[in-house]
């Protein structure tokens, strides 16, 4: 793993450049390409607002301080969200897609789908900033317990890598994998509390303990803890977040095994 | 052998490349079409066929040696120097390579269309290993080698192909390797391409570094090389002096030749036929509209062209093309997919492209023709079938007679000036 580990930081410089080349594509080097992209999660939010916040009703809980919104209800789980559904969508595909690459020069593959997760969490940075702009316009103290969203981002991209070597790996072997990532991402975002609270759901249903079942999903547990710190105001739940941390590095090591017996051969298999 | 000695001796001592039984097999999987839907569907993964491409080849190359290495397509030279590279991993047997190494497999490789040259030039020298101040330090040289000066701002989608390549070429050797693995990039590009390469290739020769170069062109490998190895189906037939080992293997060359004109009819021998075959022509075949298959045609009646093809591995974006010559070797038409803008994105297994001429234009007489599928940049030959078959076209009586085509027209008479 050290091995690894010390093999990617000296290709560090291909995985910056794969970076800024996935941003300046996406943003054709305009300034306000970045701008656009911030459009994208602006509608998803007045779209959701109006159906969920408006026509279902759906109530947004009360901090601590009294206050409510449901729009800063959302964005505080669904950029979190986007940053893993843009990334896995884009990754899964990221080997097969550069097999022009692969058959023709060595370089570490995993530095593909890793780049591309790079370049959505500098995106989801951005949004970030956009997000605190508008908690701090409408008094959000959020600022109080700002330092934890460090370990919660943290793990979050462990998550994320993670789970766009895996993906961008199976699609390797199995090209419809990128065709099922779409559903797959669908029904998680639904399974996740980002348009409802995770409160509405019952502790009990039919002498299931749901709640609980829920908060195995690691996505709920990192919607919940964001939710926590940046909503809220409050300390996020560390045992939670410890489950996700492990569960993350778990994933981790599964996504590093899997490079390593399979990295090989994927050369002649893309 | 004295000579070997001698080689042996000056060019001395501890073996830069060691290569010790390799084994690399590859799977043909019968439909290319993996996935999980198939598993689910029929419990099991796709069938496949095991083709050894390499066979337990041993091998090792002195410092500062330059070594040739030949054989027929399929024989697996590309598949010896992507080993190499490490793009490919053996699946027996071991092999060092001692210092940075610089594989020139495919020019241009990882340019990205909508990126400037000089972008390119960062991502491509970090894709090959070089870090950032290295780039800076190199970038005048490359740009001064790829006389890209007025272009290097440009996205390299808008450059021509001998642009992308001398490009390619540039960053490609400034990595400054110790080893250079060279894979045909000699057989592209243009007369000052080609000379500027092999330029670019004594330099290194001359600067004591180890070089692997896989060619067709036999006079560069018998000029440049000193010494060669000859593969045959994946196996050594020989390692001995560049010049001895080119002298054999074209004698095995010109025997099967003459054997094959022997056995054969006339149709097979006509023409030339060259590619690295990872998708082949298996067939082409003229046909009237109604797809019945014809070598007669007249001026003026329908002409489809249907162009055989089994894909051995997935080839994205193929471009299949063909050409038309009078018997006196006048070139009619060339045209091809790219040019019609027909975009294949990928071709796997086996299939066919037609060439559909509503209306013939041209004049009786017996013409050649003409089918090769190459890479999108059109510089790659997969299968080039060059004249290698011919139709003709009966006089009906009704056709015009000077000239090589009939061009459709209409005559009209104006008195007064228009
Ligand atoms: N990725 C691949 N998948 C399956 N077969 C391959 C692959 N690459 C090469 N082969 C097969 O291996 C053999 C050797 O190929 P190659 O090394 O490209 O030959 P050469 O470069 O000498 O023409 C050929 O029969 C070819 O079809
Ligand atoms: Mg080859």
């Amino acid at each position: 793993m050290l091995e690894k580990v010390r093999e990617l930081y000296k290709y560090r410089e291909l995985l910056a450049n794969l970076v800024k080349r996935e941003l300046k594509v996406k943003y054709k080097r305009s300034v306000l390409g970045f701008f656009w992209s911030l459009l994208n999660p602006l509608f998803t939010m007045l779209v959701f607002t109006f159906v969920f916040a408006f026509v279902l009703r759906i109530p947004p809980p009360e901090n601590a301080w009294g206050l409510s919104s449901f729009p800063m209800f959302l964005l505080c789980a669904l950029l979190p969200w986007n940053f893993f559904s843009l990334s896995l969508g884009s990754s899964v595909g990221s080997i097969v897609g550069n097999s022009n690459l692969i058959r023709k020069i060595y370089f570490p593959r995993e530095i593909l789908p890793t780049s591309l997760t790079l370049a959505n969490l500098i995106n989801f940075f951005l949004e970030c900033l956009v997000l605190f702009l508008f908690l701090a316009i409408l008094g959000y103290p959020f600022y109080l317990y700002l330092p934890f969203l460090l370990p919660i981002l943290f793990i979050e991209l462990l998550f994320v890598i993670g789970m766009a070597l895996i993906f961008s790996f199976l699609n390797v072997y199995f090209r419809d994998v990128e065709h099922f990532v779409g559903i797959i991402l669908m029904i998680w975002f639904y399974a996740t509390p980002v348009i409802y609270p995770f409160s509405m759901i019952p502790v009990e249903w039919r002498g299931l303990p749901i709640q609980s079942i829920l908060k195995l999903n690691p996505m709920t547990a990192l919607a919940l803890c964001y939710r926590d710190v940046l909503y809220f105001c409050r300390m996020p739940d560390l045992s939670l977040l410890l489950y996700t941390g492990l569960l993350s590095l778990v994933v981790l090591i599964v996504a590093y095994l899997l490079f390593k017996r399979y990295e090989p051969f994927f050369a002649e298999e893309v | 052998m004295k000579v070997l000695d001698s080689l042996a001796t000056s060019k001395k001592t501890s073996s830069v490349i060691d290569v010790q039984g390799v084994w690399k097999k590859f799977r043909i999987y019968h439909e290319r079409n993996q996935s999980l839907k198939e598993i689910i569907l029929r419990g099991k993964r796709a069938d496949y066929e095991e083709l050894w491409a390499l066979k337990d080849v041993s091998f090792s190359i002195p410092q500062g040696m330059t070594l040739g290495i030949v054989g027929e397509n399929g024989s697996g030279k590309s598949t010896l120097l992507k080993i190499l590279a490490r793009i490919l991993k053996p699946n027996k047997g071991s092999f060092v390579v001692n210092g940075k190494v610089s594989a020139l497999l495919e020019l241009g490789a990882g340019f990205h269309p909508e990126l400037t040259g000089r972008e390119n030039i960062y991502l491509n020298g970090s894709i090959l290993g070089l870090s950032q101040r290295e780039i800076r330090d190199r970038f005048d040289e490359i740009v001064e080698f790829s006389e890209l000066e007025r272009f290097i701002d440009t996205p390299v989608k808008s450059y021509s192909s001998g642009m992308y390549l001398r490009l390619g070429f540039a960053v490609a050797v400034s990595v400054d390797p110790d080893v250079l693995l060279i894979d045909e990039i000699l057989a592209v590009g243009d007369e000052a391409f080609q000379r500027k390469c092999s330029d670019k290739i004594f330099d290194f020769k001359n600067r004591g570094k180890t070089i692997v170069l896989v060619s067709h062109g036999l006079e560069a490998v018998r000029s440049i090389c000193d010494e060669a190895i000859w593969l045959h189906e994946g196996e050594i037939q020989a390692r001995d002096e560049a010049r001895k080992v080119v002298d054999l293997y074209l004698n095995k060359v010109n025997e099967e030749e003459q054997q094959r004109a022997g056995r054969g009819g006339e149709e097979q021998h006509l023409g030339t036929r060259v590619g690295s075959r990872e998708v082949e022509i298996t067939k082409v075949a003229f046909c009237d509209l109604d797809g019945k298959e014809r070598d007669c045609f007249q001026t003026g009646q329908g002409f489809v062209v249907r162009i055989y093809y089994r894909a051995h591995q997935s080839i994205d974006k193929p471009v299949f093309g063909v050409a038309i010559y009078r018997s006196d070797g006048t070139h009619v038409t060339g045209p091809n997919t790219r040019l019609h803008r027909l975009e294949i994105e990928t071709v796997s297994g086996e299939g066919c492209v037609e060439y559909v001429v509503d209306s013939l234009p041209l004049l009786p007489g017996t013409y050649l023709f003409s089918a090769a599928i190459y890479d999108y940049a059109c510089l790659h030959p997969y299968d080039h079938h060059e004249k290698m078959y011919t139709f003709r076209i009966l006089p009906s009586g009704e056709e015009e007679f000077y000239g090589v085509v009939q061009i459709p027209c209409a005559w009209r008479h104006v008195k007064e000036k228009p």
